[in-house]
């Protein structure tokens, strides 16, 4: 689709591990591989994997708190990739990040009137008047009492805290947001009320979100999209109601089952995977996930399976789907 | 059924700041032989308090148990001395944690540690210990079991270290299991399998299990009761399928609405207003009533008492019976 807001093309980061006496590369760990996708606007993509799947890592990467290794990373078809930091400046304003743990990304020694207008000082031209009562207008929007701007982060609840976060992210009026886990420190009668917050102001505002989680029931209530990762690898990618009913890749029919649900009458067959995730300094050959998965087969273990549309808008790497 | 641990009008309270934070206010509570008894509630409701209650592992200060009995096997847990304590914990009582990293010692080897409880409370010798710790590992299904005995526990995955914890508490036949939420910190498929190492334990070993969780995706998959809190008090408690077929608490009932779930398709989730009202401030009268939506002006006056609603049923509200 040519209209797309963000595209992602085979995006990989690599981290290096140093050793030795010159403190040279050794080894490389492949957080991410060759990721591909696109971001409408106003969509919410859901971005589901356990940890060491590379889901933070892409967040991450796509507003350049990483240098990708290759691959571009297009935003209304410039490539953020390739762009040093003074030149990003200028597109920073479009893609905001909302952390887990709102608490160790606000300053605790600024109010948070001056938290939720840092941005603004350094994004628009705002007279300092109309900042402040910009910063007002937001915090009614999170949700917030406007006076709750001579206030420091310590004095609010982590609820509250991720409301601030979210205010600081929307004060530049982003048309993406990535939140990276943003409700899983929160207990669940305030988790819901972020949720319902965060799918509030995509429509007031049409945000599109990369909404990263572990937690498979939370992305299928808020995404449009969701897209499995798993060791570094996007496995599988559709619309949400297609993924969770006809999960084709072996490894999110067994994250769907893994999930323990809230009732007692469904008793499910389970499929436990076996194993541990392995490193991701040293992939499996060939497919990354056959050394857990119950349908292995010997391609699997030599030859790494292609990304391929199975059916329309439905997005696999398995031999099992592969057509030639 | 039959009895195994019996807690009566439970307070424990921690002092700082001048403040008297109720961590546990007033709890009675009954685990059987053999079940699994889910305790349930968010952060700050006081069930992981309760939990450290039975272990005695509360800190002196600031914390103190101010009243009430912890009956076990006959003695209560409460007046035993530190040495008689320490017979039972680790032997008849165990318990494991949310992070094993931070409850396993990182000085030493799986081996030495699995080993120790088995020399101090059996009095093995070091060859019988190390052939018992061989197959408790197995018993919670690690393979390559001789060469985990020398690792050390950095060098194992999170699930790893969590099988390694259960082996530990296992080491003596526990009559009761404590598990503060055990599969937390873990991924979902690794989660799935210590849920199921668990229920096979159960039913091999008879232990009862207290499990302390805030997921009740869990609490479906593993209790066989539940029990509710919020700040400080139970407020519900039933047979698992009578707890979510019939919900009774306003609370209750609103966590069951707050969660998504991947069987529906509902568009808003119901959330629960407000938040949890702070140990040393809960208001008179109900403490849920700031955020109920079926408040009353009684609520705010009236403390209500854990009444029978049903069979095996209990609940705190004015408007439950």
């Amino acid at each position: 689709m040519p209209n797309a807001l963000l595209e992602v093309k085979n995006v990989s980061k690599y981290f290096p591990i140093q050793g030795g006496l010159l403190k040279r590369p050794r080894a490389y760990v492949r957080a991410i591989e060759r990721v591909s996708f696109q971001l409408q606007p106003g969509e919410t993509l859901g971005v589901v994997g356990e940890s060491g799947s590379g889901k933070s890592t892409l967040g991450r990467t796509i507003i350049r708190l990483y240098d990708p290794t290759e691959g571009s990373i297009l935003y209304q078809g410039h490539d953020l990739a390739r762009l040093n930091q003074k030149a990003l400046r200028p597109y920073r304003r479009h893609i905001q990040m909302v952390f887990q743990d709102p608490y160790a990304s606000l300053n605790p020694r600024m109010t948070i009137g001056a938290l939720i207008e840092e941005p603004l000082k350094l994004h628009t031209k705002l007279s300092r008047q109309d900042r402040q009562e910009e910063v007002r207008r937001l915090l009614k929007i999170v949700g917030l009492s406007p006076d709750a701007h001579t206030r420091y982060p310590h004095e609010f609840s982590g609820g509250q805290r991720q409301r601030i976060g979210i205010a600081r992210a929307l004060s530049i009026k982003p048309s993406i947001i990535i939140a990276d886990e943003p409700v899983s420190a929160l207990d669940v009668s305030i988790q819901a009320q972020v949720i319902n917050l965060m799918m509030a102001l995509r429509e007031t505002f049409n945000l599109a979100y990369i909404f990263i989680a572990h937690d498979l029931s939370v992305v299928k209530h808020i995404s449009d999209r969701v897209m499995v990762m798993y060791l570094g690898h996007v496995v599988e990618l559709a619309d949400k109601k297609e993924l969770f009913r006809h999960p084709l890749h072996p490894y999110t029919e067994a994250l769907l089952f893994s999930v323990p649900e809230p009732n007692p009458h469904k008793k499910k067959e389970r499929i436990v995977l076996s194993g541990d995730i392995p490193s991701a300094a040293n992939p499996p050959q060939g497919c990354v996930f056959h050394t857990r998965c119950p349908k292995a087969m010997n391609v699997c273990k030599e030859v790494k399976p292609v990304w391929q549309e199975v059916s329309p808008r439905h997005w696999t790497a398995c031999h099992l789907h592969t057509k030639q | 059924m039959e009895t195994l641990l019996e807690i009566k009008d439970l307070k424990t309270y921690f002092y700082s700041n001048k403040r008297e934070i109720r961590a546990v206010d007033g709890v009675d509570l009954t685990i059987y032989r053999g079940e699994t008894l889910a305790l349930v509630g968010e952060s700050g409701s006081g069930k992981s308090i309760t939990s450290l209650s039975i272990m005695g592992l509360i800190p002196n200060p600031p914390g103190k148990i101010v009243s009430g009995q912890v009956l076990f096997e006959g003695r209560d847990l409460v007046r035993l001395s530190e040495k008689d304590m320490q017979t039972i914990r680790g032997n008849r009582l165990a318990m494991i944690f949310q992070e094993p990293m931070t409850s396993l010692n990182p000085v030493f080897t799986i081996g030495f540690q699995l080993t120790e409880p088995l020399r101090i409370h059996q009095k093995m010798s070091k060859k019988e210990a190390e052939k018992r710790a061989l197959a408790l590992l197995e018993l919670v299904g690690i393979g390559r079991a001789a060469e985990i005995l020398k690792s050390y526990p950095h060098q194992l995955s999170g699930g790893m270290r969590q099988r390694v914890m259960i082996a530990m508490a296992m080491a003596n036949d526990p009559q009761l299991l404590i598990a503060d939420e055990p599969t937390t910190a873990l991924d979902v498929t690794i989660q799935a399998q210590i849920l199921s190492l668990m229920k096979d334990l159960k039913a091999k070993m008879l232990t009862a299990i207290l499990l302390i969780t805030h997921d009740l995706g869990v609490v479906a998959e593993m209790a066989d009761r539940v029990v509710v809190m919020y700040a400080g008090q139970i407020v519900e408690e039933a047979p698992l399928l009578e707890l979510f077929d019939n919900p009774r608490h306003p609370y209750t009932r609103g966590l069951m609405a707050a969660i998504p779930r991947l069987e529906d398709e509902k568009e808003h989730l119901d959330a629960i207003p407000g938040t949890v009202p702070p140990a040393y401030a809960y208001p008179k009268g109900c403490r849920f009533a700031p955020r109920c939506p079926l408040k009353t002006d009684r609520c705010t006056t009236e403390m209500p008492e854990l009444i029978q609603v049903g069979k095996d049923h209990k609940a705190r509200c004015l408007y439950a019976g």
